[in-house]
Formats: C-alpha cells, sequence, structure tokens
C-alpha cells in the first residue's frame, strides 16, 4: 500500500516556516508547472515570474495554515485557483499603460476576468494540459533516477521521434525487446502517476487572495 | 488454459490501486493510441517557451536568487551568448529607469579580468534587467569544497577576487552584496596539455546590483523586503551582510562592508563553514551576526594558523574601523600570507574584548525583539529613512553627468580625460563631504537607526528604547527628522516618489511612534496619511487598511477627542467584521482600541464586551498575534480595576503578567504596563507597602531602560508618588517632590492638555488639600477642571473627579453650600453613568453626608450615610474600610441626633474593622477613637450618671496612646483614577 506519504509529509513539513528544504522541494516540483501555464496564458517571460512569484508568496502563508483533509477538494483546482488570482492581479496592476516588449507574445492577452468566479474553458483546457506535463515530468525524473541508462538512453530516442526499427538497430536488440522496455517505463509511469495524483488529492488549503503587486 | 484471466493476458505487474482510472487514463493519453501518451511525455519534457527579453531570445533559464532569475540568452546580430539577468526590481517607471541605467552603466565602466563584464541594460516592460557577459563557471564555495583543492591555489583565486573588488572601489563602485554565488570560478581544464595547468580564475558578478535594487526600493543588498518573498535566498543572503547593513545603517556602507563580506567567504572557502550559521533563522543569525564572535577558523578546520585566523577574523570584525581600511589592505595580507610574511593582521587586544562584551550584553536587551521587528528593519530601515546623504550624492552625480554630457558633444577627444578628471572629482569631494558630514550627520543618524530600530519598531508596548541618551537629540526631534526626511523622499525626485505603498508604511510606522511618545497631533496627521494612502492602493476593507484605523482609534483615544474615535472605531469596527469576519486580526484589533475610548467614555459594559470578544476571538485562532490578547487583558484588567472589582482585577492582572513574562520576557514594556496597573490594583485594596515596593522597582527599572522623561517612566513616576500619598501625610513631602518632578516633564513631553498631565496635577492638588494647603488646592483642581471640561467632556470621570475634589477644598474653606451644590450635581452624572455601586458614586455620597453634616441638617446626612452604607455593602470587593468610614459618618450624625445607642454600636463595629483590618492606617482609628470620645462625652452630658465620662476617658487615653493631635475632620474625596496606559 503507497500512502501518500511522500506529498502530505512535505506539506506538513511547509507547515514550518523554517524548513528551506520543503520549500526548495515545492518550489523544484510546482514552479515550473506554474510558469508553463503562465507563458501559456499570454503572459510575458518577465510578468509571468512575477506572477509565480506571487502565487508562491501567497502559498507560503496559506501552506503555513493548512490543515490535512482529503475531503475537501483537489489540490489543482486550489492551484488553479491561485493561479488565476494570480494571473487577475497581475492584469489589475497599476501601469498598465507601459508596451509589452515581448514579441513572442505579441501583446495577446486573454482577459480572465476578475477573481476566479468567471470560468473560462480555454484556461481550463491549458491548466489541465499543462498538470498532465506537470505529472509526466515528474515521473520522468522519477524513471531516470530509478531505471538502467541504456532504457533511459532508449527511451529519450524514443520521445525524440526514433521508430522501433530505429531503435532496435541503434541499441542492437529484437523489436520486440524495444517494446518491452517501452512497454515497462509506460507501465512504471502510470503506476507514478497514479500515486503522485493520490498524493496531491491528499492536499487541502483554502484558496488565497493574491494582491495585486504595489508600489 | 484454465481461465480466462490466465488466457486474457498477463496479470498486472503493479496492484490495482496503482492504475489510473478510466477518465484519468484518457487525460494522459493512456488510453487510447499506442503513441498517444509518447506525444504527452515529449510536450512535458520540451523546453517551456520562454520567449524574448527585449531583443534577446531566451535559451534556458540558468538560475535565480532573492534578486531575480538568470537566463541564458542569445543576442541578435552578434549571436553572442549572454546572460540576462530580470532583476526583481517591480515595475519601474520615469526617473527609476533612468536611475537603473546610470547605474548599469556606471558598472559596464569597470573593465577587469576579475569582473564579469556588463554589456548593458534593458527596460522590458517595465523591469530591470542586466545583459552581461556568459560565465560558465561554479561558485567559489563549490570549488573550493571539492576534496583534495589546496588551501594555496584557494587563497591565490581570493586574493584574485580581493583585486577585482579594489578595482571597483578604486571607481567608486561598492559591491555591497558579494557572496559565494557571485564569484564565479571558471575551472581549467583538468586535461590540458599545457603545463603548467592554467590557474582557476575568478569572475565577480552583479557589482551594482545591490545599489540598483535598493534605489528601486527594494531594500538592502542582500536580504531586502523582496526577499521575504521567497523563501530561498531569504535567509542565505545576510549571512555575508555586515553588521551596518543589517543595522540598517546606510550612512556606514563603504568599502569596508565589502571588506567583511570578504572575511566571511574567506572563512567559508579556507573552512567550509559559515562563520554566523543560518540554521536559526533569520533573528539568530542578525543576533549572531552583530553580536557574537565566530570561532577562530583554526577552531573549525585543523590544519589552520593562527595567522590566516587573524587576518580572517580582522575582516569580519563587528565595527568597521577595526577591520582592514580597504580590500586591498586584506589582499596585500594575503599575499604576506601566501609569500611566508607576517601578516599585519593582530588579534583584537584584552580591553578591546571587554568592550565589544559590555556593548553586546547592552544590544542584547535591543535584540529580543521578535522575528518581525528584525523583518521590518529589512523592509523598512534599510531601505533607509536615512536617504539624504544617498540623495545629495545622486544629484552631485547627475549634475557631474550633466556636465559631462556636454562635454561629450563639445569635443569627443577630450571626454576620457575630462571624464576621469569629474570622476576623480566626484570621488573626492564625496569623500570630503563625507568626511565632514560624517561627525555632523553621526549623532542624528545613529540615533535615527536606533530610533527605528529600537524604538519605533519595538513599538508594541510603549517602551520606544533610548539608546542615544544623553546624547543632546531629542526623541521627538529624531522622530520629527525622520518625518521631514520622509517627506523629502516622498516628493518628485525623491527615493519613495510614486512608491505610495512604501510611503504608507512608513508614514504608519512614524505614526505609530509618535503614538507611543503620546505626540497625538503628528501621530493622527501620519496615521491619516497613512490611511488614506492604504485606502487608495487596496481600499477600505482591506486588513492593512483597517490595521491603520486601530491605531488611528488609539490615536484620538489618547488625545482625548473621544467621540470621533468612538465614531470611527465603530464605522471600521464594522467594516473589518462584514468584509474580513469578527475573528479577525484587524477586527480584533480595532475591537481592543475601542475599548479603551469606550472605557474612558465611562461605558464600562460595552468596553467589558469588546475586550472580552477580543481575548476570545485571539484563544481560538493561535495565530494572530499573542500580544494583542495580552493587551486586551491588560485593558480588561484595567477596567475591572476602574469598576472597583479590584481582587478580581489583581488576579486577572496576575496570571496576565505571568503569561506576558513567559510569552515577551520580563524586560518587555509590555510586561512593564502590567506591572504597573497590578501594583495599581493592589494599592487599591489598601495594601500600600506592597504597592509602593512594587512601583518603585518598576520606576527605577524603566528609568534605567527607558529614561526618566519616557510617557511609561513619567506615568509610574505618577504612580509612585499617588502610592505614598496613600500612605499617608508622613509621605507627603517625597510624594509632592515626585510630583513637583514630574509635572513639568510631562507638560513637555506630553502637553497641558493630555490626560496624563491632568491626572498627575489633579493628584497633587490632592496632595495639597490634605495638607490643608487649601489656595494652592482651589486653584490647581479649578485650572484641570476647565481643562477636562473643555477637552473631555462634563460628564467624563475624571471631570467628575476634579469637581469632587473641588468640593473638597470648599468644605474645608467652610463653603458648605458651595460644596454641596457640586457633590449632588456629581452624584447624579456618577450614578447615571458609572451606576449607583460604583465607588466614585458611593464615595460621593458619603462626602454628601460630611458636607451636610457641617450644615447641621443631620437626618439629611444620616440618610446619605445610611444610603452610601448599604451601597458598599452591596458593591463587590473588599469594602470594610469604606464600611467602617460610613459608619461613623453616620454614628456622628446619629450624636447630633442623641441617638446614643445605635451610634455607639456603629462605632464599636467601625473601631473593631480599623484595628483588624492590614489597611487601616493609624488616620483612621484615631477617627474613630475621636467619634466615640465625641459620643460618650454627648451621651455622658445627657445621662450624667450612666458612667460614659468613663469610656470617653478610656477612648481618650487610647487616642493619645497613638500620639496624635486631633484634627478637624475632612471630607474624603474620592480616589483619583491613576494613570492606567492601555
Amino acid at each position: 500500500m503507497q500512502a501518500p506519504q511522500t506529498t502530505v509529509s512535505l506539506l506538513s513539513r511547509l507547515r514550518d516556516p523554517h524548513d528551506e528544504a520543503a520549500w526548495r522541494d515545492f518550489d523544484r516540483r510546482y514552479r515550473e508547472f506554474l510558469l508553463r501555464f503562465c507563458r501559456r496564458r499570454g503572459i510575458p517571460l518577465a510578468d509571468a515570474e512575477d506572477v509565480v512569484q506571487r502565487v508562491f508568496a501567497s502559498l507560503t502563508k496559506a501552506l503555513a495554515d493548512f490543515t490535512y483533509d482529503p475531503a475537501r477538494g483537489r489540490f489543482r483546482d486550489y492551484l488553479y485557483r491561485c493561479a488565476r488570482n494570480g494571473i487577475s492581479a497581475w492584469l489589475a496592476r497599476p501601469n498598465r499603460d507601459v508596451v509589452p516588449l515581448d514579441t513572442s507574445v505579441a501583446g495577446h492577452v486573454t482577459p480572465i476576468g476578475a477573481g476566479d468566479t468567471g470560468r473560462d474553458a480555454d484556461a481550463e483546457r491549458i491548466w489541465e494540459e499543462e498538470w498532465v506535463s506537470h505529472h509526466y515530468r515528474l515521473a520522468m525524473e522519477t524513471i531516470r533516477r530509478t531505471f538502467q541508462a541504456r532504457s533511459v538512453a532508449l527511451f529519450d530516442r524514443s520521445i525524440a521521434g526514433a521508430t522501433v526499427a530505429e531503435l532496435a538497430a541503434e541499441f542492437g536488440m529484437s523489436e520486440q525487446a524495444v517494446h518491452k522496455v517501452r512497454q515497462r517505463i509506460r507501465d512504471r509511469m502510470e503506476t507514478l502517476i497514479a500515486q503522485q495524483i493520490r498524493e496531491e488529492d491528499g492536499l487541502d488549503v483554502e484558496p488565497v487572495a493574491v494582491r495585486p503587486p504595489s508600489g | 488454459m484454465s481461465s480466462p484471466s490466465q488466457s486474457g493476458r498477463l496479470p498486472a505487474e503493479e496492484p490495482a490501486d496503482s492504475r489510473l482510472d478510466a477518465d484519468l487514463r484518457k487525460v494522459f493519453g493512456l488510453g487510447a493510441g499506442p503513441e498517444d501518451w509518447l506525444a504527452n511525455v515529449r510536450r512535458a519534457v520540451a523546453m517551456v517557451d520562454l520567449g524574448h527579453l527585449g531583443q534577446f531570445q531566451v535559451i534556458r533559464e540558468a538560475g535565480r536568487g532573492g534578486q531575480g532569475v538568470v537566463y541564458q540568452a542569445r543576442q541578435p546580430g552578434t549571436n553572442r551568448t549572454v546572460a540576462a539577468k530580470c532583476l526583481t526590481a517591480g515595475e519601474l517607471a520615469g526617473a527609476a529607469v533612468a536611475r537603473f541605467r546610470r547605474e548599469i552603466e556606471a558598472t559596464a565602466a569597470l573593465d577587469h579580468p576579475g569582473i564579469v563584464t556588463v554589456h548593458g541594460s534593458e527596460v522590458v516592460n517595465g523591469r530591470p534587467v542586466m545583459v552581461m557577459e556568459w560565465v560558465d563557471g561554479e561558485p567559489i564555495d563549490a570549488w573550493s569544497g571539492h576534496p583534495g583543492q589546496p588551501l594555496v591555489e584557494v587563497l591565490e583565486v581570493f586574493w584574485h577576487v580581493c583585486d577585482a573588488v579594489h578595482h571597483a572601489h578604486q571607481r567608486g563602485i561598492i559591491h555591497r552584496d558579494l557572496k559565494p554565488s557571485n564569484i564565479l570560478i571558471i575551472r581549467p581544464d583538468r586535461h590540458s596539455a599545457v603545463a603548467p595547468r592554467p590557474a582557476a580564475r575568478p569572475k565577480v558578478l552583479d557589482f551594482g546590483v545591490a545599489k540598483v535594487l535598493e534605489s528601486a526600493g527594494i531594500g538592502a543588498a542582500s536580504a531586502g523586503g523582496e526577499a521575504t518573498l521567497t523563501r530561498s535566498g531569504f535567509v542565505g543572503t545576510p549571512a555575508y551582510a555586515a553588521p551596518e547593513q543589517l543595522r540598517g545603517a546606510p550612512r556606514d556602507i563603504d568599502v569596508r562592508t565589502d571588506v567583511f563580506a570578504l572575511g566571511v567567504i574567506l572563512y567559508r572557502i579556507v573552512t567550509g563553514r559559515l562563520p554566523f550559521s543560518p540554521e536559526g533563522g533569520l533573528a539568530a543569525l542578525v543576533a549572531a551576526v552583530c553580536e557574537s564572535d565566530p570561532p577562530a577558523p583554526s577552531l573549525v578546520r585543523a590544519g589552520l594558523d593562527r595567522e590566516l585566523d587573524a587576518i580572517v577574523m580582522k575582516a569580519i570584525e563587528k565595527e568597521p574601523r577595526r577591520r582592514y581600511p580597504s580590500v586591498d589592505a586584506l589582499a596585500q595580507d594575503i599575499r604576506r600570507y601566501i609569500d611566508g610574511e607576517p601578516v599585519s593582521a593582530v588579534p583584537p587586544s584584552g580591553w578591546y574584548a571587554l568592550r565589544k562584551l559590555v556593548r553586546r550584553q547592552r544590544l542584547a536587551f535591543a535584540l529580543s525583539g521578535a522575528v518581525f521587528v528584525l523583518t521590518v528593519v529589512f523592509g523598512v530601515v534599510a531601505t533607509g529613512l536615512a536617504v539624504q546623504y544617498a540623495r545629495e550624492r545622486d544629484a552631485a552625480q547627475r549634475s557631474a553627468r550633466a556636465e559631462e554630457r556636454a562635454r561629450r558633444d563639445a569635443d569627443a577627444a577630450r571626454l576620457a580625460e575630462s571624464r576621469l578628471r569629474t570622476q576623480a572629482q566626484q570621488l573626492a569631494e564625496e569623500a570630503q563631504r563625507h568626511a565632514e558630514e560624517a561627525e555632523a550627520q553621526r549623532a542624528i543618524a545613529e540615533a535615527v537607526n536606533a530610533f527605528l530600530n529600537e524604538d519605533v519598531l519595538a513599538a508594541a508596548g510603549p517602551g520606544a528604547r533610548r539608546e542615544h541618551r544623553g546624547r543632546n537629540v531629542r526623541l521627538r526631534d529624531v522622530l520629527d527628522e525622520a518625518a521631514r526626511r520622509l517627506d523629502a523622499a516622498s516628493a518628485p525626485g525623491g527615493r519613495f516618489h510614486a512608491m505610495p505603498g512604501v510611503q504608507a508604511a512608513l508614514h504608519e510606522t512614524i505614526g505609530k511612534a509618535y503614538l507611543e511618545l503620546g505626540e497625538h497631533a503628528p501621530a493622527l496627521s501620519h496615521l491619516e496619511v497613512a490611511y488614506e494612502g492604504r485606502e487608495r492602493l487596496k481600499g477600505a476593507e482591506n486588513a492593512d487598511t483597517l490595521a491603520v484605523r486601530a491605531a488611528q482609534v488609539t490615536a484620538l483615544t489618547e488625545a482625548g477627542r473621544l467621540d470621533d474615535a468612538e465614531r470611527i472605531g465603530q464605522s471600521a469596527l464594522e467594516r473589518a467584521r462584514s468584509a474580513l469576519g469578527s475573528s479577525s486580526t484587524a477586527a480584533l484589533a480595532i475591537a481592543n482600541a475601542l475599548g479603551v475610548t469606550q472605557r474612558k467614555l465611562g461605558r464600562y459594559d460595552a468596553a467589558e464586551a469588546l475586550y472580552r470578544e477580543v481575548l476570545a476571538g485571539v484563544e481560538s485562532q493561535p495565530g494572530i498575534r499573542a500580544t494583542l490578547g495580552l493587551h486586551a487583558a491588560n485593558n480588561l484588567g484595567v477596567l475591572l480595576d476602574n469598576r472597583g472589582r479590584y481582587a478580581e482585577a489583581e488576579a486577572h492582572l496576575r496570571a496576565t503578567v505571568a503569561r506576558a513574562v513567559e510569552l515577551l520576557g520580563a524586560d518587555d514594556p509590555l510586561v512593564f504596563t502590567l506591572r504597573g496597573n497590578l501594583a495599581d490594583a493592589i494599592a487599591a485594596q489598601g495594601r500600600l507597602p506592597e504597592a509602593v515596593s512594587e512601583l518603585g522597582a518598576l520606576l527605577e527599572h524603566k528609568q534605567r531602560v527607558l529614561g526618566a522623561d519616557h510617557p511609561s517612566t513619567l506615568v509610574t513616576t505618577n504612580s509612585v508618588a499617588f502610592a505614598m500619598y496613600t500612605q499617608g501625610s508622613a509621605h507627603d513631602e517625597q510624594a509632592e517632590k515626585l510630583w513637583l518632578d514630574v509635572i513639568p516633564r510631562m507638560t513637555r513631553v506630553l502637553g497641558e492638555e493630555h490626560p496624563n498631565t491632568l491626572t498627575t496635577q489633579s493628584n497633587l492638588a490632592l496632595l495639597w488639600w490634605r495638607a490643608n494647603r487649601l489656595d494652592e488646592s482651589e486653584q490647581l483642581n479649578r485650572r484641570v477642571l476647565e481643562t477636562r471640561r473643555r477637552v473631555l467632556g462634563p460628564d467624563h470621570p475624571d471631570t467628575l473627579t476634579s469637581l469632587n475634589n473641588l468640593a473638597g477644598v470648599y468644605t474645608k474653606q467652610g463653603r458648605q453650600e458651595e460644596c454641596l451644590a457640586i457633590l449632588v450635581e456629581v452624584l447624579g452624572v456618577q450614578q447615571r453613568t458609572l451606576g449607583e455601586l460604583h465607588p466614585h458614586a458611593l464615595t460621593t455620597l458619603g462626602n454628601c453626608a460630611i458636607c451636610l453634616q457641617r450644615l447641621k441638617r443631620w437626618n439629611d446626612a444620616e440618610a446619605y450615610s445610611r444610603q452610601a452604607l448599604a451601597g458598599w455593602a452591596a458593591a463587590p470587593g473588599d469594602n470594610a474600610l469604606m464600611l467602617a468610614q460610613c459608619r461613623r459618618q453616620l454614628a456622628e450624625s446619629l450624636t447630633a441626633l442623641e441617638q446614643f445607642e445605635t451610634a455607639e454600636a456603629e462605632l464599636l463595629e467601625a473601631l473593631a474593622i480599623v484595628e483588624r483590618h492590614p489597611g487601616a492606617g493609624k488616620a483612621r482609628r484615631v477617627r474613630v477613637l475621636r467619634s466615640l470620645v465625641a459620643l460618650y462625652e454627648a451621651w455622658h452630658s445627657a445621662a450624667p450618671q450612666a458612667g460614659h465620662d468613663v469610656r470617653a476617658a478610656e477612648h481618650r487615653s487610647a487616642l493619645a496612646s497613638l500620639q496624635e493631635a486631633p484634627r478637624p475632620p475632612g471630607a474624603a474625596p474620592a480616589p483619583p483614577a491613576p494613570n492606567r496606559a492601555d
């Protein structure tokens, strides 16, 4: 039985503001997820960093008081509300007349509405996609740590687009063996993701408001 | 093939609960096409689209810290790889952009192989970005930590670092944030064929960054306010900051600040450990950096010698003047050490160590504040109220640069020379100005910083601490100076211009500091500015905005503007309750402040309800500042005392003192306040010697810690004098001396109309009344009465006390009709506002009876005395002495009415009480005995044969043995309420 020990204890550790390692761990797990979401919501890089920073700041406060109650909703939905609050605060910030110079975005920012009352199917879709990616990334980290280097290399080539036939030739193994390696990684990934999600859903915190930057 | 499960497919490798459910399998692409999940993995691990930073194509994130994020980026055109550092400095606009560009230009002028080349700056979407040479190296501490790294090579590299920093210093640029992550070591290729192997080369990064962040109002070089947002980076950096940075003394920052940081880095790279460990949290770290001596490096790592110890320890001296005067001097010692020559560093002398010890003990007290205080020091102080110097220098630099530009236009060839000259001149001028200004400004700067660090910010209670006593700088002057600087910094071109958030925070801080000093007018005006700023920025329903409201209510209450305080307090309380909840910190803080207002308005029920609500709220939420609960508990204690529930007040205050000492330590100002109020409750119950000794100790403590003129010390001085007065006329001289001394101080420090000043004067008038100095007493009482009527209103309890005391004077002067008129008026108001059983109302009843006796209206006097007697019997608390007094007065009327037997019974009862009661005192027994003598004499005249003359003689001799000459009876004014700090 894999009880959701890791994350629950991580979140418990976050209650201790002096537990730097817990915060580093949390940062490592979630920053990229949030940053990617913000970027895909059309927020220029520097601002996205800022939004994520502010979401983290508010989480810092909220998680310090968190109590464990799995019955009260999923962490990813909570985190989504935080992210949306953060983006709303960013939209509401002063100095809006500054022209965005981030050319890759071309000034396109989808208005999300104030707070987390409104629904936005586009945002929700992107959030879910990034959530999926987030879990694949976490799982991939574990795979890299725990599988043989040769299997990881094979899988990396596979992600890069190499066909089974190419891989068989490259690694000097049968196509069936290639399939088997990939299948093992796939099964392991599913297990890992299932575990990660259970851990994640063991979290419970109240949503926090993210203040627009002042000054 | 025996069963379908075996024939269908292989059993699952994982238990069932390790699988995703059908919905999630779909979401993750694990259910459908065999390649879907692979596509998802591909997308997950793909590089995030970082886009552009201005003209630069971002390649990847290279690192992040408290100061910002560093990206590896590509410059179009040149295709050069650069590091783009996106500074966490908020969005810049206007003058701030220009300032940022100037700072970066200055650092771009540095040309040294040990300094990372700065290519320029960008402001992207309002955010400052610094573009510099891409360096692929590792931080110096990681490099030096590799196993087998020879010490001499580490020292060689460190020498190069010093050389680079010194180069910058010679060009007027101080780093201010040297730390291992800012010193990258480019490792030589270990497999290089070249012999000898090329040495490791250091590159120092981020010159000017600290300055930029400070200019942007972000905070100190290392641990700015922004850093509080990031958990990581928050603790890391202050470990390298010098004490003058941590204490928030921006004027004291010079090259020796970098010497300190280099010393810490040297300690770290030779021992592998930090001299001051950040593990205990920020407060502990700051205390350690400022106060404690780290173990010498040789004690931490074997194999190091005492000369290296001396170099390191000299570099990290607490006081800048004890350090190496320059980085060059440090570098020279390193060189001498490497070369085996004697080093210049010497261990501190015994005398110096002793001085440091003394200093440490003094500062230990100042550092006992809570962590949040220190956090504010970073956020506010280090940002610098003392910006004047920096502002002047900026102005000088601006004009110098304008001049420079003009010359550039005129003659490009002369540019280099003139620029050098300008810079040299500027540096010389700056040094000169610095030296001149240093001495003149040092006292005030130290006072400002000491004030902010130890006084303003420790303002949880009335304890603004004064480290700069005797330096001829008044606390008020210091605060005025801080306020003036804040105004200057808020004006266009000032450091805080266009930073309304910072301005509001500082106005709030300064307003609260004025409030702590009892300077109501400036407190109110600063708090009003803070409130307006907050309301504009964050709205009227924001917790921070409402927190200012709580302070405003307190300020208005202290200023005696009770109606305004109530009006604003009520509306703020309703707003806080509806917007944030009844148990939000803001609502509770406002409720507490409003409770004091209600108490001063004499609405004791309302006040008690508010305090109890605060206490319940604090108890239900451990997250709320415990001091708020202690304040409310104190206020409740004062209220109980005011209501005459002295024993209850005492028990409550005792418990609160114990809790406060446990939470805050014995030296906390709030503990002082609580002890003072506890002593008052003890005194109110007649245990005077106990109260006097407690108050005397408290006064001595406050004088030592806070100074004689501190508002809190002044309050205690009055309490001591009053307790002495209460002990009997034998202590009059001492008490009068104290009052005559403290009243002018109060008038000067608090103002003529301050309630505390008035109460103290009223107490002195009371003493004069008792000493039969009636003209003086009448004059002072009238003056106090007039002011109280004007400031507090006709129904205020203090105003009534004045009236009552004036009536006492009249009765001694024989003006009985006037006396009675006043007393009846007072009685009506007291019964209406305080309740019929309030000690003040009951005392007034007794006083009416005395006055009626003087008018020989014996039947009326008897009725009033009986009413008073019934009241004291029904009122809560130990009222035995008051009962004795009522019985005596009643007996006197009965004697006059020739009801001798009843009178005798009352007097014997009274005598029994005053002989038994520990707090009775001689005077009370004298009065009872005298009444008994008078009774038996009158009785004997009426019935000569009954032997009453014998009893009269007995009591007369008892009276004589008390050796107290009989004196005419006097009215007993209501006990004035000694000052309470809420």
